[in-house]
């Protein structure tokens, strides 16, 4: 799955969904479904290309922002 | 004092007033409601009123003072927030039909800090349904009007919050900001508002919409006010174990000093992407005037990149999504049609969200927000941006509901915003100057985290630079 693949097709989105989630999109939500998921995944590849996953750090937000606060303040 | 004198105090006046016994706390409540009446046709910014509630919080305020007791910084202000801020028994409706019939079974934590602070709460106010949308529209409970001009938007989604305290009808609101929700309608108000650093604020009893980039921030009508108002509902919560422990700072001082002192050598960062990008050109000249009050001030202006912003907001979507579905899914399953059609629309994607690519951009977050930290706050302290691309639109030019221009119109009011939400910064928005129709144009302060004393600094100091503080729409 990256930017560079088949375009996503809304009607494999909307089956997946209903199967997954017993949730029926319409043929233009599957078609926005379709285009947010494309977008954020070309987004990700465009920031995080080819990261590991074996070595990617655990999301915690609060360590990351406490560790970047100016000192002092 | 006169009616309309009490209500054009700013929220720290009309403090020192009831302090010092000039104005009682029920002079204040009685001509804030007496004006929130007469408004409310006009500007339709409350959800529901408590007259009578208000009146004897308000009488108890006076009668504690009257023995000397005097309880904290907002002892007998009245106060309205945006309807998302539980208390026990009461219905928040979360601009919503859905909730309006449910009661919360817990108190927020910022409104048990505001109380303890001495505050008066006396309002429920209009917001976008269920905090989504950042043109503050509700097909529920009606469209917010913005008080400089009722044909334009107040932004949102804390559509009511700027409303009321751009019109009058409250010194101070809560709102919340998980995509510009507080910034956007400070700016389109003319108004201050603060989105806190990610963690800084509880969120306890708080209604949700992504608990990884959900924040909670005061609007006011000044730099110090606001930064009063942050004083009181700063702070860890231990009944939100995501709330930093991190000390607070004294924030008003830091507005006060700003004020006084100026912003002498400090380093604002001039984007060199991005914020400058389809920029209406009376927000351009705004944002230019704005540059060169910071220079004259004697601040060093410096040219800075914004590293990952072009790919931040497909990024927090794809949190936010994901994350609101899991809220949702219940009431879009039973209940779809009770869903205003735009915010069903900007809900449901996050059914196709993929465990795989939400946990790929949470897990990716902390590194892209240390580097975009040391990229640019090794350069600057703070940086200077416009909070909207365009001027404020008309109500009639963001109805698109969920059509095919729903993306493209939101992002125009929004995209400046997401970024700092993404990667959890602190914004100030304040008023920066108008555009032809007169209306506001707010600008927009950010800088890295836990540094909002900082922000309440450079925006105290560029408010007197300016003197619009407190500066009213016409009546």
């Amino acid at each position: 799955m990256t930017a560079s693949s088949t375009p996503l097709d809304p009607a494999a989105i909307a089956a997946m969904v209903k199967a997954a989630h017993d949730y029926d999109y319409s043929p233009a939500a599957a078609a926005r479904a379709a285009s947010t998921l494309a977008i954020t995944i070309a987004a990700l590849e465009r920031v995080a290309p080819g990261v590991s996953h074996f070595t990617a750090e655990p999301a915690d937000l609060a360590t990351t922002l406490a560790a970047l606060a100016p000192k002092g303040e | 004092m006169a009616a309309t004198q009490i209500t054009d105090l700013t929220l720290v006046e009309l403090a020192n007033a009831i302090r010092a016994r000039a104005v009682s706390s029920r002079e204040a409540t009685d001509a804030v409601l007496a004006r929130a009446a007469s408004m409310q046709p006009r500007l339709n910014c409350f959800i529901w009123t408590d007259p009578e509630g208000g009146r004897r919080q308000a009488d108890a305020a006076d009668a504690a003072l009257a023995r000397g007791e005097a309880h904290g910084p907002l002892h007998g202000v009245p106060l309205a927030h945006k309807d998302m801020f539980f208390r026990k028994g009461r219905v928040s409706t979360c601009g919503t039909k859905i909730l309006r019939e449910t009661r919360a079974d817990t108190d927020c934590t910022l409104l048990l800090r505001l109380d303890a602070a001495g505050a008066i709460e006396f309002g429920g106010l209009n917001q976008s349904e269920f905090a989504f949308g950042p043109a503050g529209q509700n097909l529920h409970w009606g469209d917010c009007r913005n008080p400089w001009d009722t044909s334009r938007i107040t932004a949102g989604s804390s559509s009511g919050s700027g409303c009321a305290v751009a019109g009058r009808v409250s010194w101070g609101a809560l709102g919340s900001d998980t995509g510009g929700s507080i910034r956007l309608p400070a700016a389109a108000c003319g108004v201050v508002g603060i989105k806190p650093t990610q963690t800084r604020v509880s969120r306890h009893g708080v209604m949700g919409i992504s608990f990884s980039t959900d924040t909670v921030g005061p609007l006011a009508r000044t730099v110090r006010d606001c930064a009063r108002l942050f004083g009181v509902i700063a702070g860890h919560d231990p009944l939100d174990p995501t709330s930093a422990s991190l000390p607070t700072s004294d924030y008003e001082g830091a507005a006060l000093r700003g004020a006084a002192d100026g912003v002498r050598g400090l380093r604002v960062g001039v984007p060199t992407s991005y914020y400058n990008e389809k920029l209406d050109p009376a927000v351009q000249a705004t944002w230019e005037a704005g540059l060169r009050r910071l220079a004259e001030m004697g601040a060093v202006l410096v040219d800075v990149p914004m590293p990952y912003h072009h790919e931040s907001t497909p990024l927090v979507l794809g949190i936010m999504t994901a994350e609101a579905v899991t809220l949702h899914e219940h009431f879009l399953k039973t209940r779809p049609q009770d869903y205003a059609p735009q915010v069903r629309a900007r809900i449901e994607p996050g059914f196709a969200m993929p465990a795989k690519v939400y946990l790929a951009i949470c897990s990716v977050r902390p590194r892209l927000i240390r580097g975009f930290c040391e990229t640019v706050f090794s350069r600057c302290d703070v940086v200077f941006t416009p909070a909207m691309q365009g001027q404020v639109p008309t109500i009639a030019e963001v109805d698109v509901g969920d059509g095919p221009r729903m993306a493209e119109t939101l992002g125009r009011i929004s995209d400046l915003m997401r970024p700092l939400n993404f990667l959890g910064l602190p914004g100030l928005v304040l008023p920066g100057g108008f555009d032809g129709n007169g209306m506001p144009i707010g600008m927009h302060i950010f800088g890295p985290p836990f540094a909002e004393a900082r922000l309440f600094r450079v925006g105290a100091a560029l408010e007197a630079a300016t003197g619009l503080a407190g500066k009213a729409p016409p009546a």
